[in-house]
C-alpha cells in the first residue's frame, strides 16, 4: 500500500513538473533542447503513469499480456533516455548539436526491439506490478532484458552524475540559495539512479553466475534508491514554488514604498498596476516584475533628491540610533524615515535649498542585496512612515523654492 | 502603446543581441559602439532625479550621461537604458554637448532625450529592452560564471526552465 502511495506521488509530481514546465514556457517549445526535456518528461511521466499499479494491471487486462506494462514502461523510460540525449550532449559539449550514438534512432529502436524480443521469450505470467524485479530479475531473458534496459538508461544518468560533479565548484558558486539548493539536491539524485542502476545490474549480474540467490533481491533498497532519486530530481519544482513564494512575498511587501514613491512622481512606472487588487494578482513574470519594482522605487527615490538634504539624512539617523535597532536596520530604517519625509515634501512642494549628496552606496552590484535592502526599508517603512512628519515639519525645512516646480504632483 | 507588443517587439532584439558574458556595462558600450561604428562615451553626472540619464548625440561621438547620485545596480540600469535607445535606432530629440547639459536646458529641470518618463513609445521600447536584458543577465547568473562553457550550461538550464522566456 506504501509502494502505491508513493508511487501515486510521483505520477502526479511528474505530470506536474510537465504542465509547471511548460506553462513556464508559455505552452510553445521554441527551440529543439526545449522539445526535447519536454518529450523526455512526457515519456517519463507516461511511463510512471503505466507503472501506477490499478493502471498497469487494466493494461495487463485489456493487452491479455501479463506484465505487458512492464515492456511498455520500460520502453518509455528508453524512449525518455533517448529524448534527452541532445540535451546531454549539449552539456557535455556545449557548442555540439549532434544527438550522440546514444540518441542515435537505430540504435534506441534496436534496443526496443532486443527487449520486446527477450520479454516475450522469459516466461513472466503473474502479473507482478510492485514486485516484478523480486519475482523474475534473475529468471531466464528477464536478466538479458533488464540489462540492457539498464544499460541504455544507467549510461545516460552516468553522464549527467559525472557532470554535475564536475560542475561541483561552480554550483557552489551560485549566490541564490534555492537554485545552489536545486543544483546539489539534483546531483544527489542522478547519484542516486547510478547507484539504482548499479545496484540492479549487479545483482542480476551476481545472480547469473550463481553468487547470490535469484530470491533475495533487495527490493526495498531498490524502490528506495529508484523513488528517492526520482524525487531528488523532481524537486526542482518544489524549491521553484519556495522561490516563487518568496518572491511574491517580497513583491508586495514593496508595494506600500512603491505606491506611495509612484503617487509622489507618476513618471517611474513603466506599466503601473491599475489597483492594488491587480497587483496582488501579479503572479507570473515575478523576476521581471521584481525588478521592476525595485528599479521604480530607485527611480522614485532619485526623483526625490531635490527634497531630502545632508540634514534630514542625520536627524532621521539620529533618530534611528536612539532605538536598539541592529545597524541594518538603522540604515533602512534612515532610510525609510528620509523618503517619507521626502515624499511628503514633495507633496508640499518644498524642495531643500542644498539637495543631498550622494547616496549611501551599501549594495554593490549585488541584486540580492539591493533587494534584502529595500525589504528592510518596507518593513520600517510601514512601521515609522509616521515618524517623517517630525522632519517634514516647517520648522526643519526652508521655505519653498518659487521655482515652476513648485505644487508639482 | 500596448505594453504586450513593446515587450514582444523587444524580446525579438534581444534575440540578435550579444551580452557580454559576465555582465560588464562597460564592455557592453564597447559592443554598442562597435555595432554602431561610433564611440561611445559614458558620463556621470548629478542630475538631481530629473532626468536619471541622457543620450546625446554628437559629430564625435555618442554621450550618455547618468546620474552619479545612486546605487551601482540602478547607474547601471540608467546606462543600458541609454545604450538600448542607441541600440533601438530612436532619433535623439537633445543635443549639445553633454558638461553643458544641464545649463543648456533648465538649470531645475533639465529636460532631453532623458529617462525621466516613460510616455512615449520610444522611452518605453528602450525601458523594456533594458528590463529584458537586466532580468536575463541577474537570472541566468551570467555575471557570477567568467567560464564560458559554465555559462553555456546555465543557459541551456534557463532555456529548459523556461526562465527570461517572456510571456
Amino acid at each position: 500500500m506504501a509502494g502505491e502511495s508513493v508511487s501515486a506521488a510521483l505520477v502526479v509530481l511528474l505530470w506536474g513538473s510537465l504542465l509547471v514546465k511548460l506553462q513556464a514556457l508559455h505552452w510553445r517549445v521554441r527551440d529543439p533542447d526545449q522539445r526535447a526535456n519536454c518529450v523526455s518528461l512526457l515519456a517519463v511521466a507516461l511511463a510512471m503513469t503505466v507503472f501506477h499499479p490499478p493502471i498497469y494491471r487494466a493494461i495487463d487486462r485489456a493487452a491479455g499480456i501479463p506484465n505487458f506494462s512492464r515492456l511498455l514502461g520500460n520502453s518509455l523510460g528508453v524512449v525518455s533516455a533517448w529524448a534527452f540525449q541532445p540535451v546531454i550532449i549539449r552539456l557535455l559539449h556545449d557548442r555540439a548539436h549532434k544527438r550522440g550514438i546514444l540518441g542515435s534512432g537505430w540504435l534506441v529502436t534496436g534496443t526496443i526491439a532486443i527487449m520486446a524480443l527477450l520479454f516475450f521469450r522469459a516466461s513472466v505470467p503473474v502479473e507482478a506490478p510492485m514486485d516484478f524485479q523480486a519475482r523474475y530479475s534473475a529468471a531466464p531473458y528477464t536478466a538479458e532484458y533488464r540489462l540492457v534496459l539498464l544499460a541504455y538508461i544507467g549510461i545516460l544518468v552516468l553522464q549527467i552524475f559525472l557532470r554535475s560533479l564536475r560542475n561541483g565548484r561552480v554550483i557552489g558558486s551560485i549566490p541564490q540559495s534555492y537554485l545552489r539548493l536545486q543544483a546539489r539536491v539534483q546531483t544527489i539524485g542522478w547519484g542516486l539512479g547510478v547507484a539504482y542502476a548499479g545496484l540492479e545490474c549487479g545483482y542480476i549480474a551476481f545472480a547469473l553466475v550463481g553468487i547470490v540467490s535469484p530470491h533475495t533481491y533487495p527490493s526495498t533498497l531498490a524502490y528506495t534508491l529508484f523513488a528517492s532519486g526520482c524525487g531528488a530530481l523532481l524537486s526542482g519544482g518544489l524549491l521553484g514554488a519556495y522561490h516563487w513564494g518568496g518572491q511574491y512575498r517580497t513583491y508586495r511587501l514593496l508595494y506600500p514604498l512603491w505606491r506611495d514613491l509612484y503617487h509622489a512622481t507618476p513618471g517611474i512606472a513603466l506599466d503601473p498596476p491599475h489597483s492594488a487588487r491587480a497587483d496582488m494578482l501579479t503572479l507570473r513574470n515575478l523576476d521581471l516584475h521584481l525588478y521592476r519594482r525595485v528599479t521604480e522605487i530607485r527611480d522614485g527615490v532619485v526623483a526625490l533628491h531635490r527634497y531630502t538634504d545632508a540634514a534630514m539624512h542625520d536627524r532621521a539617523r539620529t533618530f534611528c540610533c536612539g532605538t536598539d535597532m541592529p545597524a541594518e536596520d538603522i540604515s533602512a530604517c534612515t532610510d525609510a524615515i528620509v523618503w517619507a519625509a521626502a515624499i511628503q515634501a514633495k507633496r508640499r512642494g518644498e524642495r531643500v535649498l542644498i539637495p543631498v549628496g550622494a547616496t549611501p552606496m551599501r549594495t554593490g552590484m549585488d541584486l540580492g542585496a539591493e533587494v534584502r535592502h529595500l525589504e528592510r526599508v518596507a518593513r520600517a517603512y510601514r512601521k515609522c512612515a509616521g515618524c517623517a512628519g517630525t522632519l517634514g515639519d516647517e520648522a526643519h525645512f526652508p521655505p519653498p523654492l518659487p521655482t515652476r516646480m513648485g505644487g508639482e504632483q | 502603446m500596448d505594453m504586450k507588443r513593446v515587450k514582444k517587439r523587444c524580446e525579438a532584439r534581444l534575440r540578435d543581441l550579444p551580452i557580454p558574458v559576465p555582465f560588464d556595462v562597460h564592455i557592453f558600450a564597447e559592443q554598442v559602439a562597435a555595432r554602431r561604428g561610433r564611440p561611445i562615451v559614458l558620463h556621470p553626472m548629478p542630475l538631481l532625479g530629473s532626468p536619471f540619464g541622457a543620450c546625446v548625440p554628437r559629430p564625435a561621438a555618442d554621450y550618455v550621461v547618468y546620474e552619479q547620485d545612486t546605487t551601482p545596480l540602478h547607474r547601471q540600469h540608467i546606462i543600458v537604458h541609454e545604450l538600448c535607445h542607441l541600440i533601438c535606432g530612436h532619433l535623439a530629440v537633445g543635443a549639445g554637448d553633454p558638461i553643458a547639459f544641464r545649463s543648456a536646458e533648465s538649470p531645475d529641470e533639465p529636460q532631453a532625450l532623458s529617462r525621466a518618463t516613460y510616455d512615449d513609445d520610444d522611452e518605453q521600447e528602450a525601458e523594456m529592452l533594458t528590463t529584458l536584458i537586466l532580468v536575463r543577465v541577474y537570472g541566468a547568473q551570467a555575471n557570477t560564471a567568467a567560464d564560458p562553457d559554465v555559462v553555456g550550461v546555465l543557459r541551456l538550464l534557463d532555456r529548459l526552465e523556461g526562465l527570461n522566456s517572456g510571456g
